[in-house]
């Protein structure tokens, strides 16, 4: 990581240590962590998506891992990672409050029709993240034939749902909300680039939620004792460890893969990261379980916070499977002798190292 | 935490790396050969000698000693374009890949004088004196020893899965040159041991599909002369552990079974949903692994020793060549036919020789205790 990056990565590590500590995450309950919330908006990187900051993907990711990490329950990568992307690149404003964004879910339909100088938004977005807890979402709408990002007011009478990491994913409705001429601008966002850059975002927060359930998985088979010795002497833990430790760097890899790919390579890239991930997470989460023994599967344990994550994530913005089979298609369509090419193609960025 | 950086190439590394391509795609039209199985691939001594004169063997040995100083990045890469290929490699590849950088690190003045020109020139080649009947995973228990004499050491007993002795040269061999007591770790050494030396016998350990690969090697009485010596006398361990950095990460632990699928794409149809999901999932793998492997020359050319995480690659990549081939099978279906086309009867050998994936260079049983250990080392620190 650059120097920038880490500087980042130590800023959210010490925020998330400092103003999400144990205390505070169970005396907040299922209640959103509003203090945590303002204290991520005025370091400003709740709008680090923003186009005109400079920042780019690599700081998004960091963004992503950390929230992973921290098993934060807040929309800080919808926000900062998709919203203040979608809505700045196409030279909107972000909206002052909580800007949510649209999960690009596969049933998502939202139409624009043209009304007097403005516009009228109908359509169900589905599985919002904090639909309930934000002020607006942030959208990709389709209106005469073009597609449109949105930023559209967030009813109250969302349709709660959660993700089995209990953070809310809300189905919101509109019908014929009118919309300001400049609350609307043309995207060269599709649904499908706001789904790539999602599968990112999350696969960088699976790695993150990884390394958490390594670190623990570490430090408690160093602790607890059976037989007469730490259970970290038994070769069967061991395996145990070292698979998740590999998992874990194969997650890492994969995502700083997508960061630095090049735009011909992007879409294989991504593809391969959210795979990568999904595949990832089922070997650490089971892993991870089953050196923890029971106290592992309690509230009263950390783990979960991150296992229930990964078993969440792995289907947000494509699941596992979507991104394989669409891998795969890649694959056959190159046939035998475009598959060495492609795997071996040079990713961005010289010697950088 | 371990973390691998991907790495993009510079311009030249694209220029060297379209000429290797080049150069397999002539040696190796897809479908007019049978593609060799990443380091069981047979002895070609005459290809490796047209490698030599390409510049590709002992790259990374610098100028002053006849090479041409390249880099462990660009190693990899040449390497790489050859396992996918299939290349006969067999004749140079120890050699190359760990004989030539280690005589580098721990030789003398006159031991790479005499060799590593030769190394380049593809006219030397070497194996491993390493196992031995009772010394596999437990590598510091060989009593092999070696005994003071004049001018030199005396050798005596027995080493085993010695690929290649049977065309080989040289043998680096592990050796006890002080007696045991207490740590085993200490009083080892590294000799170079001239294959034709009176005394030395190689006889085959047939592999089970009667293929000669392996070889005993037995030692009565091998005089060995003092400059033959890799590096102090005693620093044996130490030299052989920095040298499983070299063994451990690089394209050969992944890309083994790569020609199989290769030619499964080549000369099968293939298509619909479950060999796209499947597929799919493997070339993530690849791609993944790859830039893993990398990552790890990237840090060896930068001085580091990443030997943990050329562990942690080495487990996963031989693993997954096994998955390679589960997955042809499961998509080819049917008997399969090793007196077959050129498919078949690759799959048909890559099926029979999969087991030494995961054992030679240490079994991954044994990769992962050390890596666990070193984890939870770190956790201790940071605690």
């Amino acid at each position: 990581m650059s120097d920038e990056l880490q500087l980042l990565d130590g800023t959210l590590r010490a925020i998330f240590a400092k103003h999400f500590d144990r205390d505070t995450r169970a005396a907040t309950g299922r209640e959103f962590p509003r203090d945590l919330w303002t204290v991520l908006d005025k370091a400003g990187l709740t709008a680090l998506g923003d186009v005109e900051s400079g920042a780019g993907l690599a700081e998004l990711v960091v963004l992503a891992r950390a929230v992973g990490r921290a098993a934060a329950p807040v929309p800080l990568v919808e926000t900062a990672g998709l919203a203040a992307w979608l809505v700045t690149g196409a030279g909107l404003d972000l909206p002052p409050g909580i800007t949510t964004c649209a999960a690009a879910h596969p049933d998502d339909d939202l139409t624009l029709a043209r009304s007097g100088d403005g516009w009228t938004a109908t359509g169900v977005l589905h599985r919002v993240p904090w639909g309930r807890d934000s002020d607006q979402v942030a959208a990709v709408a389709t209106g005469e034939g073009t597609a449109f990002a949105v930023v559209l007011p967030i009813p109250d009478d969302v349709r709660r749902g959660t993700n089995l990491g209990e953070e809310p994913r809300d189905t919101v409705r509109f019908d014929g909300v009118a919309l300001a001429a400049d609350a609307v601008a043309p995207t060269t966002v599709d649904h499908d680039a706001l789904r790539e850059r999602g599968a990112v975002l999350r696969a960088a927060s699976m790695g993150g939620a990884m390394e958490s359930a390594l670190e623990l998985s570490l430090a408690y088979a160093g602790e607890r004792e059976q037989f007469g010795q730490p259970i970290s002497s038994f070769q069967a833990v061991q395996h145990h460890l070292v698979a998740i430790a590999e998992e874990t760097m194969c997650t890492g890899m994969a995502v700083q893969l997508a960061v630095s790919a090049t735009a011909e390579q992007a879409a294989f890239a991504v593809a391969a990261a959210k795979n990568t991930a999904g595949r990832a997470a089922r070997i650490v989460t089971k892993r991870a379980h089953q050196v923890h023994g029971a106290i592992g599967v309690t509230d009263e344990h950390a783990l979960p916070w991150f296992t229930t994550r990964l078993w969440a994530w792995q289907d947000e913005f494509g699941t596992t499977r979507d991104w394989a089979a669409r891998l795969g298609r890649g694959v056959l369509a190159d046939g035998g002798a475009g598959l060495w090419p492609r795997l071996s193609a040079s990713v961005g960025g010289g010697d950088a190292g | 935490m371990i973390e691998f950086r991907p790495s993009g190439l510079t311009e030249d590394e694209e220029k060297l790396r379209t000429e290797v391509r080049e150069f397999v795609a002539e040696e190796f039209p897809s479908g007019t050969y049978l593609p060799e199985l990443g380091i069981n691939a047979a002895a070609d001594p005459e290809f490796s000698r047209r490698l030599a004169a390409r510049g590709w063997v002992g790259m990374v040995v610098p100028e002053e000693y006849g090479g041409p100083g390249r880099s462990a990045t660009e190693r990899f890469l040449v390497v790489e374009e050859l396992l996918a290929a299939g290349a006969p490699v067999g004749a140079h590849w120890v050699a190359d890949r760990q004989t030539a950088p280690v005589i580098l690190s721990f030789g003398s003045e006159r031991l790479k004088r005499e060799f590593l020109p030769r190394i380049v020139a593809g006219d030397a080649f070497f194996c491993l004196g390493m196992s031995e009947p009772d010394s596999g995973s437990d590598l510091a228990s060989v009593r092999t020893r070696a005994t003071r004499t004049e001018g030199g050491w005396l050798l005596n007993g027995r080493k085993v899965w010695t690929s290649g002795a049977q065309y080989c040269h040289y043998a680096m061999t592990l050796c006890r040159t002080s007696p045991q007591e207490g740590r085993k770790h200490v009083g080892l050494s590294q000799l170079i041991v001239d294959l034709t030396s009176d005394g030395l016998t190689v006889s085959p350990i047939r592999l089970l599909n009667g293929q000669h690969h392996f070889n005993e090697v037995v030692f009565t009485d091998v005089f060995v002369p003092d400059h033959m010596v890799l590096g102090e006398i005693g620093s044996g361990w130490h030299q052989v552990t920095s040298e499983l950095a070299y063994e451990r990460s690089g394209p050969d632990r992944f890309l083994t079974t790569f020609p199989v699928l290769r030619y499964f794409l080549d000369f099968r149809e293939v298509s619909g949903p479950e060999a796209e999901l499947r597929l799919g999932a493997l070339a993530a793998r690849y791609w993944v692994l790859r830039n893993m492997s990398l990552s790890i020359a990237r840090s060896l050319d930068q001085g580091e020793v990443p030997a943990v995480e050329a562990t942690l690659v080495k487990d996963l990549g031989t693993s997954f060549e096994h998955d390679v081939l589960d997955l042809v099978r499961d998509l080819t279906g049917g008997e399969q036919e090793p007196d077959g086309d050129l498919f078949g009867r690759l799959l048909a050998e890559a099926t029979v020789t999969a087991p030494t994936f995961t054992l030679r260079g240490g079994t991954n049983e044994v990769l992962r205790t050390v890596a666990a250990k070193h984890l939870l080392r770190e956790k201790r620190r940071a605690l």
